[in-house]
């Protein structure tokens, strides 16, 4: 069972993952691909989530991006940064304040920069240290630019000299 | 040049504790040799054939007198006893040991120094002109812009894993030693008729096994916008740019594959939502970083004592070393002095422990403590009197770093290769000693005048031979190094890409092909022509026929 790390500390996964490649709907709390879940949203729970692949275009589901309640993004590699960019691009563009998960490969030394780019639940590889990840994200933190979390860098935050 | 500031100071020592950390769970078993490796990377740490390879960033090739003696004692401390300037105005130790690095790095700090960014798929050190802040043919200062960008995207969120390692270099004068056609992102500041600077960006150009000249997209763009114009390039290269084949990787794949004018329109798009948004400068910052580079008014010099011309006149290998090694300053009485490392015997780069500290004692007694790194890998002394120019020269030359070979052919591009370098198809360090035995006669390289010649051991292109009038590459045949040899590249404002002169030769031919392709130069050469000019003149069919014989 996969590890979840979020504002409420170290938990159990709290959804089920539902896979892409025989998706149906399961009870309980889930996380649906998003073909499926679009295909099938009116008898699916309203709080169910959809899952994104790094390369998922969020303009091609924009009128609906606001509406859900968790958007996961699966990254296959934790190097792959596509998935950074999309959750700027669903934060920052689309309007999405739903939580923002991140899955699949996630490094606990980049949970960091994730939350910086709006993530705000990790769900870790087993054998990741969630202690270790934990700490990074409590860890104040000196940065230079802006994000979505605080989108002033930091000459409009701080007065430099 | 730039001061840190209380935020600069504790960025980088949480990052080095950060780095601390992480070395020690890899050395805990905590980490995989995959991960560290990534995370390693994002901190300039290579592990290279022999040993760790530590890159240490020197932004813009900008540094201080105390800096450069923080760095001859890491030398002499952690490694042994010498550096290596980087064709990318780094500094590189080749011999630390793993353990100690975190130590090198808070070492580093101290000074105001670190390595982040320095390797791994991420925004490098920004590079710049060595010449900027004194060179006389210089617009504007271009280094404000290089360390506005430098923090912008150091530790990025969102732009730290990107395709592949993203380049940016940034030019302010009327010639480009910087090199922009060749960058990720080529960036010329000049000043707009209001007299405020404005930026013309270029993307798309780089070296590597696919070079290509950068397609300018974006011309007058206002200081404050800079930022949030390179955040919408990079969010394009980062969301669209290969993944799957790191030679396709780059972002000058991506720009040819859509087009450039399909790329500037997709930036475009991505820039309305970010124009004038909170990424926007503010005056107060611009003024701020502006300041740290204000030239402070040098004093007025006396006129030497032994008028510069009459010591020329009495030493012909001073008058050479003024000729070919001092550049015009912006004000008069003063010069821009390059300390050539190129001598027989030491690789192209290197520099021992006591050569750093002469010079850090050079900058500061003749300039205000600020040294400066070329592309080159030679040193610059940006503030040099003239009164005090011969007697440089005397103790440079003890040094063994007088020569007066600057910009001649014997001033040799050379990337570590073969002897270090794990991705290397040849050795590139032992051609360009060669060259530098064969070609030493400097009455005969002043003769040939400029000639850059650059040497890279494989496809990756550190050494820049792409760009080399005349270029040597390192290929492999069947398990063997053979070197491919190219005429006609040039750096510079009107850059070219060298053309290739055919089969490519073992190790013990390299020294008589350049001899035959300078033979052609001398004899096709109209009055002045430089070796480059003649080149676009003749072509390539000459040196071929000079070098396979008729039947090629
Ligand atoms: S050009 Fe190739 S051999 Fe030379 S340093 Fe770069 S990667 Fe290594």
């Amino acid at each position: 069972m996969a590890k979840l790390l979020s504002a409420d500390g170290i938990v159990a996964e709290d959804r089920t993952w539902v896979d892409a490649d025989a998706p149906s709907p399961v009870a309980g709390p889930a996380i649906y691909p998003l073909a499926y879940w679009l295909a099938h949203r009116d008898v699916l729970p309203a709080d169910s989530g959809v899952w994104l692949d790094v390369d998922a275009e969020p303009a091609e589901f924009a009128e609906v991006i606001p509406t859900l309640a968790l958007i996961a993004i699966r990254f296959d590699a934790f190097t792959d940064g596509r998935g950074l960019s999309l959750a700027v691009l669903l934060r920052s563009r689309f309007g999405f304040r739903g939580e923002l998960r991140a899955a699949g490969s996630v490094h606990e030394d980049l949970v960091h920069y994730m939350h910086r780019c709006g993530f705000d639940s990790y769900l870790m590889r087993d054998d990741s240290d969630l202690a270790i990840a934990r700490r990074a994200l409590e860890v104040e933190r000196t940065t230079y630019q802006g994000s979505v979390i605080t989108p002033e860098p930091a000459y409009r935050r701080v007065a430099r000299s | 040049m730039y001061r840190y500031d209380t935020l600069d100071k504790a960025f980088v020592s949480q990052r080095v504790e950060e780095f601390r950390d992480q070395t020690q769970r890899y050395l805990d078993g905590k980490l995989s040799d995959e991960e560290f490796l990534q995370l390693r990377l994002r901190n300039g740490l290579y592990i290279q054939r022999l040993a760790p390879m530590l890159r240490v960033a020197v932004p813009y090739g900008t540094l201080s007198s105390t800096q450069l003696r923080k760095l001859a004692h890491i030398s002499r401390h952690y490694d042994k006893g010498y550096g290596h300037l980087s064709t990318r105005q780094n500094m590189q130790f080749n011999w630390p040991e793993l353990a100690e690095v975190p130590d090198i790095l808070a070492e580093l700090a101290e000074v105001d120094m670190h390595a982040i960014q320095t390797s791994g798929s991420c925004v490098r050190n920004v590079t710049t002109d060595q010449f900027a802040g004194v060179a006389a043919d210089e617009i504007l200062d271009p280094r404000p812009y290089c360390e506005l960008i430098r923090q912008w995207s150091t530790s990025h969120p969102e732009f730290d894993w990107l395709p592949r390692k993203f380049k940016i270099a940034v030019n302010g004068a009327d010639s480009d030693r910087a090199a922009v056609d060749v960058h990720d992102i080529g960036i010329d500041v000049r000043k707009a008729s209001t007299g405020e600077p404005v930026f013309d960006i270029k993307v798309g150009g780089g070296l590597g096994r696919t070079p290509v000249i950068a397609s300018l997209i974006r011309t007058g763009l206002a200081v404050e916008h800079l930022l949030t114009y390179l955040e919408a390039i990079l969010r394009v290269y980062n969301r669209y740019g290969r993944r799957d084949n790191k030679y396709k990787a780059r972002i000058k794949i991506l720009v040819r594959a859509m087009t450039a004018e399909k790329f500037r329109d997709e930036v475009d798009a991505e820039w309305v939502h970010l124009e004038n948004g909170p990424g926007t400068l503010t005056q107060a910052e611009v003024a701020r970083v502006c300041a740290d580079f204000d030239r402070p008014n040098l004093a007025a010099q006396p006129a030497p004592a032994q008028p510069l011309a009459e010591a020329r006149i009495a030493n012909p290998v001073f008058s050479r070393w003024i000729a070919n090694n001092v550049y015009p300053h912006k004000q008069t009485g003063y010069a821009v002095v390059t300390l050539s490392t190129k001598v027989p015997g030491v690789a192209p780069g290197d520099v021992t422990d006591r050569q750093m500290e002469a010079v850090a004692a050079w900058a500061d007694r003749f300039g205000l403590g600020e040294i400066r790194i070329s592309h080159e890998q030679n040193f610059v002394l940006p503030d040099v009197p003239e009164a005090k120019l011969f007697e440089l020269w005397q103790e440079a030359d003890a040094q063994r770093l007088g020569t007066a070979n600057v910009g001649t052919l014997n001033d040799i591009i050379c990337c570590p290769g073969g002897d270090y370098c794990s991705l290397a198809n040849a050795k590139s360090i032992p051609i360009a000693e060669a060259l530098q035995r064969r070609f030493d006669d400097l009455d005969y390289l002043h003769d040939l005048g400029p000639i850059d010649l650059n040497i890279s051991g494989c496809m990756n292109a550190c050494g820049h031979h792409h760009v080399g009038h005349i270029g040597i590459l390192g290929v492999d045949k069947k398990g063997a190094e053979w070197y491919q040899i190219s005429i006609g590249g040039h750096a510079g404002k009107d850059s070219s890409l060298g053309q290739i002169l055919g089969p490519s030769f073992s190790r013990a031919d390299v020294t008589r092909v350049i001899e035959q392709i300078l033979e052609v130069y001398l004899d096709c050469r109209v009055r002045d022509e430089t070796f480059i000019q003649c080149f676009r003149r003749i072509g390539l069919e000459p040196f071929k026929a000079q070098v396979y014989g008729q039947a090629a």
